[in-house]
């Protein structure tokens, strides 16, 4: 079963994210920001990784730096307010491999899971 | 305040509750409000910068609110807990954003900061200098206070 790390800063999107992905077959870990997210991806090697981009302590755009810094082949996609288009084409520039936009919308939520877990 | 840039916010607020609440969503007449905002059972405040600035509020009733996330979480939610509210915050964090989007559109830069969360009625806030300008969306969940308070520099 593919395990799934999702951060957000906001404990409702990740309720909403975990409870979409459980329901759909994957297991998860969370974790609330990029700090956290780099040190559990490192603990749990998790298969791909869901990302919001504005959270404290490490943002979303310095984590994905630091995850792909340990794993090159890591596969993250960034989940982002609409207000951050330019840096959603930072994350792309930086290797993120897609993006999802708020509001959450379970389709294209899964959509970037199936994309993220696609071999290349 | 220019129009464009009510509209921006009014027109973010519609899109983004309706695909929420998946249901119709109706922003009422824009209104000057006059006095300080008194807040609700549950207020967002977002500040805005750079070429719009001041701050959007976002007010909620208790049942509103409850409403909202028992839509969102497909399960009743009796009590505006911690993740309820990290709900209702990132609910206006997402407007905030979007109309971010549209502004920039339109030539105005925004940056938009985090959201913060006052709880429990009536309240008093001042915006002082700054006219707030006040739309009521009616949404299935409910109506939702959305007030402007901003100037474009």
């Amino acid at each position: 079963m593919p395990k799934f790390l999702v951060v957000d800063d906001a404990a409702f999107m990740r309720m909403r994210c975990v409870k979409l992905l459980k329901e759909n077959g994957y297991e998860t870990i969370e974790a609330e920001n990029g700090a956290q997210a780099v040190e559990m991806y490192q603990k749990e090697h998790p298969d791909a990784v869901l990302m919001d981009i504005t959270m404290p302590e490490m943002d979303g755009l310095q984590a994905l730096g630091a995850i792909l810094a340990y794993d090159p082949n890591a596969r993250v996609a960034m989940v982002t307010a609409l207000g951050q288009q330019s840096v959603v084409l930072d994350a792309l520039k930086l290797g993120a491999r897609d993006f999802v936009v708020k509001p959450f919308q379970a389709p294209r939520v899964l959509e970037a899971v199936h994309k993220l877990l696609a071999p290349r | 305040m220019k129009a464009e840039v009510v509209q921006s916010f009014v027109t973010a607020a519609r899109d983004v509750l309706a695909q929420e609440m998946s249901g119709p969503v109706e922003p009422q007449k824009v209104k000057l409000q006059g006095g300080p905002y008194r807040t609700q059972a549950i207020t967002v405040i977002i500040g805005l910068t750079q070429q719009v600035e001041g701050a959007v509020i976002l007010g909620l009733s208790s049942e509103t609110a409850r409403a909202y996330c028992s839509h969102i979480m497909g399960e009743p939610v009796d009590e505006l807990d911690e993740l309820a509210q990290s709900g209702i915050a990132e609910l206006a964090n997402v407007i905030a954003g979007r109309a971010g989007v549209l502004l920039g559109e339109k030539g105005f830069v925004t940056a938009i900061a985090p959201p913060t969360i006052l709880l429990g009625d009536g309240s008093i806030l001042s915006t002082l200098s700054v006219p707030r300008l006040m739309v009521a969306v009616h949404t299935p969940c409910g109506i939702i206070d959305l007030q402007l308070a901003a100037r474009e520099r």
